[in-house]
């Protein structure tokens, strides 16, 4: 039995055990676990990762490779706790286990390089960011990517294929600081910017924000916020998780908004996960965050004038539906849009497979986990597939590619913010 | 738990494929219990097949070494089951998940084991059927664990537990033969083998195909919600119901403690929570029957006491009404760290002094207590929290629960309605039954499986247990149920 | 003839057979006689009428307890007084509860009433070793210790004698109606049929040949030429009866008629009649529901007189031969309703045929794969053989 930093009674044994406890082992999470689907072992399911987080806390078994994996192998995708009778907090179990495999350091491989290379090294360095993001802009503008992409090694080829095409430079454009309400002002909110966002998904960033002042609300972008740490409490680095989400509590904090309106499903999840890092000053930020969908649901949409005729798929991101358990108010908004006609597939709430960066560090899994997704979207062949958060964006649209689906895959906001006319047609206020 | 010999392993992989072999000690400690947890053991090693034909060569392969196995679904079952014992392999069933045919006319279906009980009722949805058994795990148990423990669940009031709806078998016996019993056209000539295996709680052998009627989803369905001041007059309202000849398709009482828990959780259904016991009442058919049924009912809960009687308006007040029950198993979970799911049953005319009964005993031993029941046919399932970890309180339950279990056999009842016997309650079988009786049943295992290799230390009663849980060492005399 | 008159007397029987490597054959009534395959020799007869007795019939459990040489027809009078339904349709009123559940004898309302293994939760019987055991109990539902009952319920008297059984009992319906109908000949009607018997509250539904209704009695409409007559009862719900009774007479110009009916129907099939048709071969075919319309025409083409109850997925055919036809007559008859399983996908018994037709045949035909397991099943609880030797499946 090898002793370490969550040896039986230590702190951290004891607050792995507290929450394994929760679990009576009814086995209802299983068939919902894109992992255990798969695989069907019980360790590959919430409630055998439950049992092995209670061994290892209780000294019942080592702590060795077969934990770590699995903890590993897991999507966090939360969809166990929806499933979840009698209130297991999964996601920080997972994440204290995670954090345990860190400082035990029995993790390595392709995995954990990519996973230190973008946590630690890019994605919480804005400047580093938008350097490599232009970078990829510019060979994908003179068509260098393929070819340069022929030279990479498989491993790497097929992780690129997610990449997504960069926005245009306008939509990467920073967001005014404030951007007033259009009509009768319903509220004051913050607007989460976050990391990947405005790098690569730009164009959705500013129709968030141009969508929330067409339903009156004056929309802040605090200076000074960053990252919501997500990846990092995921991937165990409790310690960087717990310095970002200080930060963007200051910014916050001094922004003197009634909201903080989140456009990016994962972050959202996260940031209400605030006050675990930060009792007191992290739940008090935690209660203001509402995802843009339910706070527009909650408000009341004003009427979009525009029409949209298409067949729309909403596909539920896993930190949306089970981390914030917000599922009627987006499909609530698209079916406000005239001429949408939101059609179902089997399998909404389900994991698409990117997971954060999991189709970075399991491919495998991932790719299978798609697979499923996919195929499901297949036969409902609708002409348009939304989701609220930009992993699952990237990750639907490589399926789409793979899979030769026709349809195309948006953020929610881009098919309001199309229905009240987008950018160009601009009545009365300048920015929009 | 016995290390797995090399030569067993490398049997397995070479039967089922290396990726389909689990032998390391992490992996292995995750299949030491099932849905109940204080019963446990660890299997030398645990095989996923796909098909018949792999399971058949993991079964000869177990034979060749002498070795026992245990066939293993969602472990979602509440007897311990698919616990192994002896060294045993488990045989997951988990991958062998396809419905093999659906066919509308027939109202058949033909799956192999491992299909989830949801997932076969929402793939007949289209044609207007469904598979009529609804345990309250049906999102996770799979139909392999449903014909081994004959499993029931609220509708089986109405419909039957699952031996009802079992046409025919593919089985692997322990020899690793391969048998086909019963036939999709039914009235096949011959013993009811088929009938036996439905609830031999994986003695036989390993299901590998099941054969299954689908039913009709009722043309319409109408759900009431009767709030009772206590359980006792709500037991009194289901009796009134079932003697005025009504036969609905379920009858579920929910009592204080359970709302508690309930209400608390995420399947939250609105209950009042100072109301004594809830009866959710389901009745379905044609459209034309359900309205003047629905006044019946109304009234007969009335004159039994109910202080209110609610009707669900729509689907999604129905499926409400019924989160209030389904969701009581793991909503009791919130309370401790352990649930002790009870399955008994008793005359219906015996549940209100039985029910009195059982909670006395709960508060006797100091324990966490509620009652969550099949009223309609009176199948008690008391639940009591608890933590494994306090031996005491371990102790305790047990005790409760063997007193419990005598109680019901005294009122003329049964120690399982639908969860088995298992490991759990093995020790109990001669408060029932004499050792001619259990000779017999060993006699039909013995077709089956002479060397008693499959799912050994199940159902017959053993020494295992401590002497506090088994009647035979506390002297219990064997309680008749003749008149 | 031996008839114990308690079950430690029905025991001591068995066991001092099994002493002197003597068999008995098992009879209630006798109504059931004539099914199976000849016994190998016997010593005497054990008749169970001597066990007779309801001790418990308690309707607000919807149960009774009752000795296994009572009448079926009068437990069922005893039942109705109590506003309760017996749910069991034996060819005879005469059979006996014991005998019912060992022939496991498929009435037409057993489409209503469900197989017969689902309504027994409770045996006692004494195995053909010997010993006195019970299997399940007095409780609607019950999952403790191996169901040993589905086994001996349809052993034909193989395994075990019946002693006691507890019995399920079903409200009476609100309404009881008969309707028949007169459905145009050709061989879909098997298929209109089965739509029919789908309907709501129909507990029986028969199709007759046309030259069968004869034997029915009157009150009943005249079938087409070449037609077909089908009789359909309901039970059910007074709005659902004639909610399915104004989907007959739409479909098929259905018209009520006396509620004895379908008692006629069974007295068409059942083995009692046999003074009156000597040389009659009864034989059972099984067919999935959708092939139906292949079994019956196979029948049909030979000749056959057919009642078809689809909704039970059985088709009852009648052949009738002198005695001086012989047994090559036999052979033909068998080789046709087995030809008709096959188009089926189902089985085909000779259910009830004079002692020189089942001479040195197996009424049940080849047997099924399982039958090594059935075997040994036989060996473990009756090992000598004691008591109906040679009847059933395989000649065990």
């Amino acid at each position: 039995m090898s002793q370490g930093p969550s040896a039986p009674g230590t702190l951290e044994a004891t607050r792995i055990l507290t929450k394994s406890l929760d679990c009576v082992h009814c086995g209802l999470c299983l068939p919902v676990c894109p992992t255990y689907r798969e695989t069907g072992r019980e360790m590959s399911s919430p409630r055998g990762r439950v049992y092995l987080a209670r061994g290892v806390a209780e000294g019942s078994i080592a702590f060795d490779d077969v934990v770590a994996d699995e903890m590993g192998l897991c999507l966090g995708c939360r969809a166990c706790e929806t499933a979840c009778p009698s209130g297991v907090q999964f996601g920080a179990l997972l994440d204290e286990m995670r954090a345990e495999v860190e400082r035990r350091g029995l993790r390595g491989g392709l995995a954990k390089r990519i996973e230190t290379l973008a946590l630690r090294g890019i994605v919480p360095h804005p400047a580093r960011l938008r350097a490599l993001v232009s970078l990829l802009g510019l060979a994908q503008r003179l068509g260098l990517d393929r070819p340069l992409l022929r030279l990479a090694p498989a491993a790497l080829r097929e992780r690129a294929a997610l990449l997504p095409r960069v926005p245009s430079k306008a939509d990467r454009a920073p967001l005014p600081a404030l951007v007033p309400a259009v009509g009768d002002k319903r509220g004051r909110v913050g607007f989460f910017v976050g990391c990947i966002m405005p790098e690569l998904f730009g164009d959705v960033s500013h129709a968030t924000v141009r969508v929330l002042a067409r339903n009156g609300f004056d929309v802040v972008v605090a200076p000074g916020q960053g990252c919501c740490g997500a990846l990092h409490a995921h991937a165990g680095d409790s310690e960087r998780a717990n310095e970002l989400a200080r930060r963007n509590v200051t910014a916050f904090d001094a922004a003197g908004v009634d909201m903080v309106v989140v456009d990016s499903a994962g972050c959202g999840a996260a940031l209400r996960d605030a006050g675990r890092w930060l009792p007191g000053t992290g739940e008090r930020l935690a209660a203001t965050v509402r995802d843009v969908s339910e706070l527009l649901d909650a408000a009341g949409l004003r009427s979009p004038p525009g029409r949209i005729d298409a067949r729309v798929c909403y596909d539920d991101p896993c930190h949306l539906v089970h981390g914030q358990g917000v599922y009627e108010a987006p499909r609530r908004l698209l079916e406000q849009i005239v001429g949408v006609r939101l059609v179902s597939h089997e399998d909404p709430t389900a994991c698409c497979g990117a997971a954060g960066i999991y189709n970075l560090t399991h491919p495998a899994m991932s790719s299978a986990v798609l697979g499923h997704k996919m195929r499901a979207l297949a036969a409902v062949d609708p002409d348009v597939i939304a989701s609220g958060n930009p992993g699952c964006i990237m990750q639907l649209r490589a399926g789409v590619a793979r899979f030769g689906l026709r349809a195309q895959v948006v953020h929610p906001v881009e098919l309001l913010d199309r229905a009240y006319g987008g950018p160009s047609r601009a009545p009365d206020a300048p920015y929009l | 738990m016995q290390p797995a010999s090399s030569r067993l392993i490398d049997a397995l992989r070479a039967a089922a494929g290396a990726d389909a072999v689990l032998w390391r000690a992490g992996e292995l400690f995750v299949y030491e219990c099932d849905a109940l947890t204080h019963h446990t053991g660890r299997p030398a090693a645990v095989v996923l097949p796909r098909t018949a034909d792999e399971v058949a060569a993991c079964v000869a392969a177990c034979a060749r070494e002498g070795v026992p196995f245990v066939p293993r679904g969602a472990g979602t079952g509440l007897s311990g089951g698919a616990i192994a014992f002896g060294g045993a392999v488990v045989i997951e069933c988990a991958r062998m998940n396809r419905i093999l045919e659906i066919d509308p006319v027939d109202r058949v279906a033909v799956v192999q084991p491992g299909v989830v009980n949801a997932d076969l009722s929402r793939a007949a949805a289209p044609f207007d059927l469904h598979f009529a058994p609804d345990p309250s795990s049906q999102q996770a148990c799979t139909l392999g664990g449903n014909v081994a423990e004959n499993s029931g669940g609220p509708h089986t009031l109405e419909y039957g537990s699952t031996t009802a709806h079992v046409l025919a078998v593919e089985l692997v016996l322990a020899s690793g033969e391969r048998v086909r019993l019963g036939s999709r056209a039914g009235g096949e000539p011959g013993y009811d083998l088929t009938g036996a295996v439905v609830g031999s709680e994986g003695t036989f052998g390993v299901v590998t195909e099941v054969t299954v009627r689908l039913t009709p989803v009722p043309e319409a369905v109408e759900t009431l919600l009767a709030i009772f001041p206590d359980v006792v007059s709500a037991c009194h309202g289901v009796g009134a119901v079932i003697r005025a000849g009504l036969v609905p398709a379920a009858l579920e009482i929910v009592d204080r403690r359970t709302i508690a828990a309930v209400e608390a959780s995420v399947y939250a259904a609105g209950l009042p929570l100072d109301a004594g016991a809830v009866l959710i009442a389901e009745l379905d058919g044609p459209a034309v029957a359900l309205p003047r049924q629905v006044e019946r009912v109304r009234t007969l809960c009335g004159a039994n006491g109910a202080t209110r009687v609610e009707v669900a308006r729509d689907a999604a007040e129905r499926q409400r009404f019924w989160r209030a029950r389904k969701g009581a198993f793991g909503a009791m979970g919130r309370l401790a760290p352990d649930l002790y799911v009870h399955d008994a049953v008793v005359p219906r005319s015996k549940l209100p002094e039985v029910l009195e009964a059982v909670c006395a005993i709960g508060d006797r031993h100091g324990l966490t207590l509620s009652n969550v029941f099949h009223a309609g046919d009176g199948n008690l399932h008391p639940n009591i929290s608890f933590d494994r970890r306090d031996e005491d309180e371990l102790r305790r339950v047990l005790a409760a629960g063997s007193e419990i279990l005598e109680l019901c056999v005294r009122a003329g009842g049964v120690i399982s309605g639908e969860h088995g016997i298992g490991a759990e309650k093995q020790d109990f079988m001669p408060l029932l039954f004499t050792p001619d009786d259990l000779d017999a049943m060993r006699r039909l295992r013995a077709v089956f499986d002479p060397e008693r290799r499959s799912n050994p230390g199940k159902i017959f009663p053993t020494t295992r247990f401590c002497v506090e849980s088994n009647p035979k060492a506390r002297g219990y005399e064997r309680v008749s149920f003749d008149p | 003839m031996l008839a114990p008159t308690g079950p430690e007397a029905l025991a001591e029987v068995v066991r001092e057979l099994g002493a002197r490597g003597e068999a008995a054959l098992v009879r209630g009534a006798g109504t059931e006689l004539p099914q199976g395959n000849l016994p190998r020799s016997v010593a005497a007869v054990l008749s169970t009428k001597a066990l007779t007795g309801i001790d418990v019939l308690d309707a607000d459990e919807g149960v009774a307890h009752v000795a296994a040489g009572t009448p079926v027809a009068a437990l069922r009078e005893q039942a109705r007084s109590e506003g309760l339904e017996v749910p069991l349709d034996p060819p005879s009123p005469a059979s006996t509860l014991g005998g019912a559940l060992a022939a496991a004898a498929l009435g037409p309302r057993s489409l209503g009433f469900g197989r017969v293994r689902e309504q027994v939760l409770g045996l006692e019987v004494v195995l053909g070793s010997g010993e006195r055991t019970r299997c399940g109990g007095r409780v609607v539902k019950n999952v403790t210790g191996y169901d040993l009952a589905k086994l001996y319920v349809g052993s034909l008297g193989t395994l075990c004698v019946i002693e006691h059984v507890w019995l399920r009992l079903r409200p009476l319906p609100e309404e009881t109606r008969v309707v028949a109908a007169r459905v145009s000949g050709g061989e879909e009607a098997p298929a209109a049929a089965l739509a029919a018997a789908r309907l709501a509250g129909v507990r029986a539904a028969a199709l007759i040949d046309s030259s069968l209704t004869a034997e029915l009695g009157g009150g009943l409409p005249e079938p087409s030429r070449d037609g077909h007559l089908l009789i359909v009862e309901m039970a059910s719900d007074a709005p659902v009866v004639a909610q399915s009774a104004a989907a007959l007479a739409r479909r098929h110009g259905g018209v009520t008629v006396p509620a004895g009916a379908i008692d006629a129907v069974a007295a068409l099939e059942g083995a009692a009649d046999d003074a009156r048709h000597r040389a009659a071969l009864r034989f059972r075919v099984t067919a999935r529901p959708s092939r139906l319309v292949a079994a019956y025409a196979v029948l049909r083409a030979a000749g056959a007189l057919v009642v078809t109850h689809p909704g039970l997925g059985l088709l009852c055919a009648r052949f009738t031969c002198a005695v001086d036809e012989g047994a090559k007559h036999v052979d033909d008859a068998f080789a046709t309703a087995q030809a008709a399983a096959r188009a089926g996908e189902g089985s085909a018994v000779l259910a009830a045929a004079p002692d020189f037709a089942r001479a040195g045949r197996d009424v049940f035909g080849t047997p099924p794969a399982s039958v090594a397991l059935m075997r040994r099943l036989a060996a473990e609880l009756d090992p000598k053989s004691v008591l109906n030797p040679g009847v059933f499946v395989g000649g065990i």
